[in-house]
């Protein structure tokens, strides 16, 4: 008998609650729900009946207050969780783009040194490099974000760049251990993991996504860049001083009588068995027999001291100066990052001026340095001319260097936060910049509300300011190199960074840091800040070409062309309809994530919308006359996925006209929707027009006189035909037409015909001669029907789409090959030629080959 | 989103699906049968999309194209002639989390299993259905089938059949709610292969007819088929089945079609002049789907169901 227990079990196993994950449902004791990470839950639009007039109108007096600041707090229903609905598909990860981590090579003498990729790039890179069309490594592929995932795991942990090889090998290993794969696709993937491993570019460092991300790349680079260059400029002082040492033993040879070939020999050194020491020293200009003067002798051992301690200037890579409390509470410890720079930390004092007096002190020597360089190659050239040249190298400075030189010099940099540089050392910046000391600063930006809080929005709208753009500012002094740039766009950042540093001038580098200070997603903050124009990214380089335009580029933000970005989203309407809206990401949407802005919000129920409520971005285009009345909202999404509106206050309004102010200002500097061309452009379609106008108007004319003319004309060749037909009637060939037409056509069918039996002429010659010796199939036509494999499967084998192709022709007869092709219900066999000529029957065989090749 | 994308949450199985994964047993089909293309293709589809083994059910009636399921290391209900169809739409309607794929002949679809057949389109549960029609009993060893055309010689017509033959995609076509209808051939694996894939895409009853080659009861009709290729039009739509440009060139003809229009539909599915229409005929994105309304009762606990199934025999107990 059933006992209700035991039925209720059978039931719960039929139904599957026990089993375990089941795609895009999740069994929980209550039974198998739907899985909202899988299945996407569209935002639902659930709108009610408006409320009646009287209280319409109580209800929109407080939400205007609202709107004006009047700091009104309103009764309604609580809502929490609300997400605006762009960012809704991305609230519940905590992402971190497959832009990380990325590699940087580590190769300074490599030519990609300047390369900076994700890890998935370099990655697919190396597996293109060894793909062909026999080698398609399609499951590595599939499964190479596995092994990004391995490595951003692991490197998001020890956050801190590390090499990469070792990781990623590791990485490899997993996947190859963790993944199952059967049959034929198992021999080709281990073969294709092989290749991956040896083909993986051996130098090179893979960088997490932190707070430190900045430092860490560019700590990289200092270490690519400075140390490639410097390896060249010492290269040049060790043959220089070789080579002043030379002069100095011809000159004590001179003295002492000496011969010089010992002296030679031992500056030269290797290469004596090249050449003929003794000959060259009697060759040598300066073995001419005046003895050297002493000031030229000194100035030559001054140069030598100096240059061959030339390597003491290139130890430490860079000088960095950073305040105290910049990081005094962060785990960071900048001195670990920077260990191949000199770290000065100082307190109390002024960062810009701190860093100019220490390039002051560093410069110093190096310009000694250069200079002695200089000083040595008029030397060893025998140019030094005293009444010029000393007054030149007295007054030696920095300014004097090339860029080469300038280049080499271990940089001085400062690192410092935004807002210190906007405040208490902006005169100090700006001197600085001005003075075109090509000192390298690096202002941090790490929390979005500094420029609301106390410059754009208050809840008293009257402290509207418009925020200081430092990057801006830097423009202005010209001969600069700025960045605006946030960590999440890492291969731009290390690209602004290489530009800036290698550049003879000073650099701001004004970077947002996305950390975990607000927001518990610092990604999704640093994308959102960069998506709604709070945080634009650009350039400037101003040693590029005399043309403004071409020094200023902010071709790397969303939707450069637009105000604010626009973005799909579908959703659901009321009806249970889906409609695809375009919604933009503005101001608004930005500050909403961050709770300390929660005054400037307001829910609003259903029942009360009406027409006065409007979304922001129309709102904003609004005609001032237009305004009043109206109160601006965005869309947001609920826990229960609905979406509902938030009115926003004035205070919020003003900041996004005061962000669209910024925006409008680099997009028309970068030439996009520019005011002057537009204009231009303007002017000349209207001049255009008029012209054409005019042009049109004249042919026209001309053409209806023309048409007249002609008219006039046919009618009388017409009357005049008329005449004659009716005059000729009797013998008039009635034919006539008809004939010539129909003998255009036969010749032209004629043509044709020749053309279409060359063609089929020239496809059977192609066919003639495509016929090949060796037997083959058309693979990719095959129907797997196993006809040909079961006649010897030796011979015809599957591949690992399990279609056949001949693997050993010579596994069988000539005559399995035939009869196979005979078979084949496809008819892509071809059995070429016999290769066994004592095969019985060849003769016959080939006949019936001759069929299917 | 600047620097954000959806796909960087998607997480992936340890477990990668080879071929072999979805391999079971040497096919018992005579050699040169078309059914061996579709399974390979078929097994090709799920390793391209990489199925769960575990989660994916073939299920199939009785012929020799019925036997598919015996072939695939999946989940297998190979059932009763005729009834392909119901057992499907209970085990999709009880358990949306699987895919279903049906395997059907001209013999168990369009004769015995007529009837669940027109239901079956009209449910519009979501599965693939595939029909091999090579125009014969071939299981049973050469009887004329409702496909057969008129004259076909068999053991249960020796002198010729005189029924003109039912048109599948016509009937088809012609059921309320129907949703997708394409056609395609055995022998053609690339065109094979796209149109197995869009009707897998399709979510609702995806009908794919498929003409199959039966060399040993119909070895006239390959002939034809494999030779005549002009009678093969490859049917155009941007939006409809989309192949590569060397598959394209397999065919001789081609011709624009928009697949949402029921009657171009039905003027292609009738083989005017022996032309064979081969891609989407059709496709109907919004019919209803009966199985959006049958997995909403998987939340209750099992012991609210039994309650419900309790009430229900106490009302009947005598
Ligand atoms: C109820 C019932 N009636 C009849 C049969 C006999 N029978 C087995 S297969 C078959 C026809 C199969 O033809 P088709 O569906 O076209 O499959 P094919 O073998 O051609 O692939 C019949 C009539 C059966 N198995 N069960
Ligand atoms: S006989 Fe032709 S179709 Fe069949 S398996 Fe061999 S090559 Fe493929
Ligand atoms: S009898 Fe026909 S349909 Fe059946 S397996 Fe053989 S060839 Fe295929
Ligand atoms: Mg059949």
């Amino acid at each position: 008998m059933i006992t209700k227990k035991n039925n209720e079990d059978t039931l719960a196993k039929f139904f599957n609650i026990d089993s375990p994950e089941i795609k895009n449902f999740t069994v929980t004791n209550e039974g198998i729900v739907p899985d909202e990470k899988h299945t996407p839950i569209w935002p639902k639009l659930v709108e009610s009946e408006p409320v009646e007039t009287e209280e319409m109108s109580r209800k929109w007096k407080e939400i205007q207050a609202f709107y004006r600041g009047d700091g009104a707090v309103l009764d309604g229903k609580e809502k929490k969780g609300l997400t605006p609905v762009i960012l809704s598909s991305f609230q519940e990860h905590d992402y971190v783009s497959k832009d990380f981590p990325f590699w940087i090579n580590g190769n300074p003498s490599d030519e990609v040194a300047s390369k900076c990729i994700s890890l998935d790039d370099v990655l697919r890179d190396t597996v293109d490099r060894f793909c062909s069309e026999e080698r398609k490594a399609k499951i590595l592929k599939q499964n190479l974000v596995r092994i990004v995932g391995h490595c951003s795991k692991k490197i998001q942990a020890l956050d801190e760049s590390v090499a990469a090889l070792p990781i990623v090998m590791e990485a490899i290993d997993e996947l190859k251990s963790k993944i199952e794969v059967n049959g034929d696709d198992a021999k080709q993937f281990e073969e294709d993991i092989a290749l991956l491993k040896s083909n993986f570019p051996e130098n090179g460092y893979l960088i997490p996504f932190s707070e430190k991300t900045i430092y860490e790349i560019f700590n990289r680079i200092l270490n690519n860049e400075v140390a490639l260059k410097s390896t060249d400029l010492l290269n040049t002082t060790k043959k220089l001083v070789g080579k002043l040492n030379d002069l100095l033993a011809v000159e004590r040879e001179k003295e002492t009588g000496e011969k010089l070939s010992k002296n030679l020999k031992s500056s030269i050194g290797f290469a004596d068995s090249l050449i003929n020491i003794d000959k060259m020293s009697s060759v040598n200009p300066e073995s001419g027999s005046e003895l050297m003067t002493q000031v030229r002798a000194e100035r030559i051992k001054n140069a030598i001291t100096i240059l061959e301690k030339g390597d003491l200037f290139f130890e430490k890579k860079a000088t960095i100066l950073a305040h105290k409390e910049l990081y005094s509470s962060k785990k960071t410890n900048l001195n670990d990052v920077f260990s191949t720079s000199e770290y000065i930390e100082f307190t109390d004092k002024n960062g810009c001026e701190e860093a100019v007096t220490q390039f002051n002190t560093s410069i110093l020597a190096y310009e000694k340095f250069i200079s002695s360089i200089r000083i040595a190659q008029l030397e060893v050239e025998g140019k030094y001319i005293e009444s010029i040249h000393d007054a030149y190298f007295s007054g030696f400075e920095w300014r004097m260097f090339t860029d080469e030189e300038m280049a080499c010099f271990p940089p001085v940099i400062l690192i410092t936060e935004l807002s210190t540089l906007k405040s208490d050392e902006l005169t100090s910046f700006s001197k600085l910049m001005s003075q075109n000391i090509p000192i390298k600063i690096i202002s941090l930006k790490r929390d979005s509300l500094e420029n609301y809080k106390k410059n754009g929005v208050s809840s008293d709208a009257t402290h509207f300011v418009f925020r200081q753009e430092l990057a801006a500012i830097a423009i202005a002094h010209r001969n600069t190199y700025v960045l605006q740039s946030s960590t999440i766009s890492p291969e731009y950042l290390f690209q602004g960074l290489s530009e800036g540093l290698r550049n003879f001038s000073p650099a701001l580098f004004n970077i947002l840091c996305p950390s975990n200070v607000n927001y518990s997603s610092p990604y999704m903050w640093g994308s959102a800040a960069v998506e709604s124009r709070d945080f634009p990214q650009f350039k400037y380089n101003g040693n590029l070409s005399s043309q403004w335009g071409s020094r200023f580029d902010v071709s790397n933000n969303p939707q450069t062309e637009t105000n604010w970005p626009l973005h799909s989203t579908k959703i659901i309407t009321s009806e249970d309809e889906e409609e695809v809206w375009e919604l933009p990401f503005t101001i608004a949407d930005y500050t909403f994530i961050n709770t300390s802005y929660s005054a400037h919000y307001l829910y609003i129920d259903s029942k009360y919308w009406n027409d006065k409520l409007i979304p922001l971005a129309d709102y904003l285009s609004l005609d001032q006359k237009d305004v009043p009345s109206k109160v601006p909202f965005i869309w947001v999404v609920d826990e229960q996925s609905e979406l509902q509106k938030m009115a926003v206050s004035i205070s919020i309004v003003l900041a996004c006209k005061e962000r669209l102010d910024f925006w409008d200002y680099l997009q028309e500097n970068a030439g996009i929707h520019n005011y002057h061309v537009d204009e231009a452009i303007e002017r000349e379609r209207n001049h255009f027009k008029s012209v054409s106008e005019e042009e049109i108007a004249k042919v026209r004319n001309e053409l209806n006189e023309e048409i007249e003319r002609v008219r006039e004309k046919t009618t009388e060749e017409a009357m005049e035909k008329l005449t004659s037909f009716l005059l000729d009637m009797d013998n008039l060939p009635l034919t006539s037409a008809k004939v010539s037409n129909s003998e255009v056509v036969v010749e032209e069918k004629e043509e044709a015909d020749l053309i279409e039996s060359t063609l089929e002429e020239e496809i059977k010659e192609e066919k003639e001669e495509a016929v090949i010796e060796e037997p083959w199939i058309e693979t990719p036509s095959c129907t797997t029907c196993n006809e040909c494999t079961d006649i010897n499967d030796r011979m015809f084998s599957y591949n690992a789409d399990k279609m056949a192709y001949v693997a050993d022709p010579k596994a069988g007869t000539f005559k399995e090959l035939v009869d196979a092709a005979v078979l084949c219900p496809v008819h892509i066999i071809h059995p070429g030629k016999p290769l066994n000529a004592n095969e019985p029957n060849l003769e016959e065989l080939i006949k019936i080959a001759e069929e299917y090749n | 989103m600047f620097g954000l994308k959806l796909d960087m949450a998607c997480e992936i199985p340890d477990k990668y699906y080879s071929l072999e994964d979805y391999e079971k047993a040497e096919p018992r089909w005579c050699p040169g049968c078309g059914d061996h293309s579709v399974l390979t293709n078929i097994q090709k589809l799920c390793r391209e999309k990489q199925l769960d083994p575990a989660k994916t059910v073939f299920v199939s009636g009785i012929g020799c194209s019925s036997r598919f399921p015996h072939y695939m290391k999946t989940y297998g209900f190979h059932g009763l002639h005729g009834r392909a169809f119901p057992v499907a739409s209970g085990i999709k309607f009880r358990r949306p989390d699987l895919d279903v794929f049906v395997i059907t002949g001209d013999g168990d679809c369009c004769s015995i299993g007529a009837g669940a057949w027109v239901h079956a389109i009209r449910y519009n549960i979501n599965m693939t259905v595939m029909l091999f029609n090579n125009e014969i009993y071939g299981l049973t060893k050469n009887q004329t089938s409702p496909t057969s055309r008129v004259g076909t010689k068999s053991n249960t017509s020796p002198r010729g059949s005189i029924l003109p033959p039912i048109n599948p995609l016509q009937t088809t076509l012609g059921v309320a709610n129907v949703s997708f209808v394409a056609q395609t051939v055995d022998w053609n694996p690339a065109h094979l292969y796209a149109t197995l894939n869009a009707a897998h895409e399709h979510k609702g009853f995806s009908f794919v007819h498929i003409v199959q080659r039966c060399p040993v009861f119909q070895p006239d009709l390959v002939d034809e088929f494999t030779s005549g290729k002009d009678a093969f039009h490859l049917i155009k739509n941007e939006n409809g089945i989309v192949l590569d440009e060397k598959a394209e060139k397999t065919f001789k003809n081609s011709v624009e079609h928009d697949h949402t229009d029921i009657n171009a539909a039905r003027h292609l599915a009738e083989h005017e002049n022996g032309k064979f229409y081969l891609g989407l005929l059709y496709q109907n994105k919004e019919a209803q789907c009966y199985d959006d309304y049958g997995a909403h009762n998987l939340g209750f606990t099992a012991e609210q169901k039994m309650s419900v199934l309790n009430e229900e025999l106490d009302k009947r107990a005598i």
